[in-house]
């Protein structure tokens, strides 16, 4: 598994957090691995209120961490920053599916609803998407 | 007239603001993860001559210590979080949000397990609303 931030990228502290989040959970939870291996495309995330956007491309084990809007996304998440930094903070349920009765959940459907979160490139992005959340949720 | 920031005044008074939030008690009540120090960059023309920093020994909702020390002797916190005075100033008095300014580079998390301070985003949050309970003096 190879996490890396590009060129620039280091100075971006949502790519950052992102890169160190990935590998963290990667080292702390094994069992992801699989998960992230399956993971292909990009995904790009705009905290809107802090001016700060990243992409992340994932190739088949490979995470890539670009500073800014890079290529062309297959999903891509905006929100604020409160809102994208709660993203990590979603319950899994079965199948690593979001749990409907989590409280930070139903806050994200608030959201959703608001439109303070707008996630486009579903449904096809779906299982992109899940499957970076199973990487990233916290327990 | 505050209390001026940094200096183990202010420290004293954040760690009584602390124990006086019931938020922080509340969303602070499982870290266990040990010491948390906020590093000052070095600002010699508003007095700060080095790297300056408040280190906090919290613990189940309750900050057991806060102590001001030098950016070297800070580093052996479990987590260290530095930044240049102003973008502390900005945090501190609630003008920036804390998960705002990490995504902006402002605040870097220098040590530390990152999804830790993610799980505990709402008592980081309630750690600086405690700050902005002192009366503080910021210079310049």
């Amino acid at each position: 598994m190879a996490i890396e931030l590009a060129p620039g990228a280091g100075d971006n502290g949502l790519a950052t957090m992102m890169a160190t989040m990935l590998s963290q959970n990667l080292a702390d939870h094994p069992d992801r691995q699989p998960t992230f291996a399956r993971l292909g495309g990009r995904v790009a995330i705009i905290a809107e209120d802090a001016d700060v956007a990243l992409t992340m491309r994932f190739t088949r084990g490979r995470a890539v961490v670009y500073d800014g809007i890079v290529g062309i996304p297959d999903v891509t998440v905006r929100g604020t920053a409160e809102v994208i930094g709660n993203l990590s903070l979603m319950e899994t349920g079965r199948f690593g599916l979001p749990d409907p009765k989590g409280e930070v959940n139903r806050a994200m459907v608030d959201a959703l609803r608001s439109g303070e979160l707008r996630i486009y490139g579903l449904p096809a992005g779906l299982p992109l998407l899940a499957g970076l959340g199973a990487v990233l949720a916290i327990d | 007239m505050g209390i001026k920031f940094p200096s183990a005044e202010w420290t004293a008074a954040f760690r009584d603001a602390i124990n006086a939030n019931d938020g922080y008690k509340k969303a602070g009540a499982n870290w266990t993860h040990g010491k948390v120090a906020y590093v000052v960059e070095a600002r010699p023309e508003l007095g700060i001559d080095g790297d300056t920093a408040m280190v906090l020994d919290l613990h189940a909702g309750e900050c057991r210590e806060a102590t001001m020390t030098d950016g070297e002797t800070a580093e052996a916190a479990d987590f260290v979080i530095r930044a240049e005075y102003e973008r502390w100033k900005e945090v501190l008095s609630g003008e920036v949000d804390p998960t705002k300014a990490m995504m902006q580079n402002k605040l870097k998390l220098k040590k530390g397990h990152l999804p830790t301070i993610v799980k505990f985003v709402l008592a980081s949050k309630e750690l600086v609303r405690s700050a902005t309970n002192i009366d503080t003096d910021y210079p310049a």
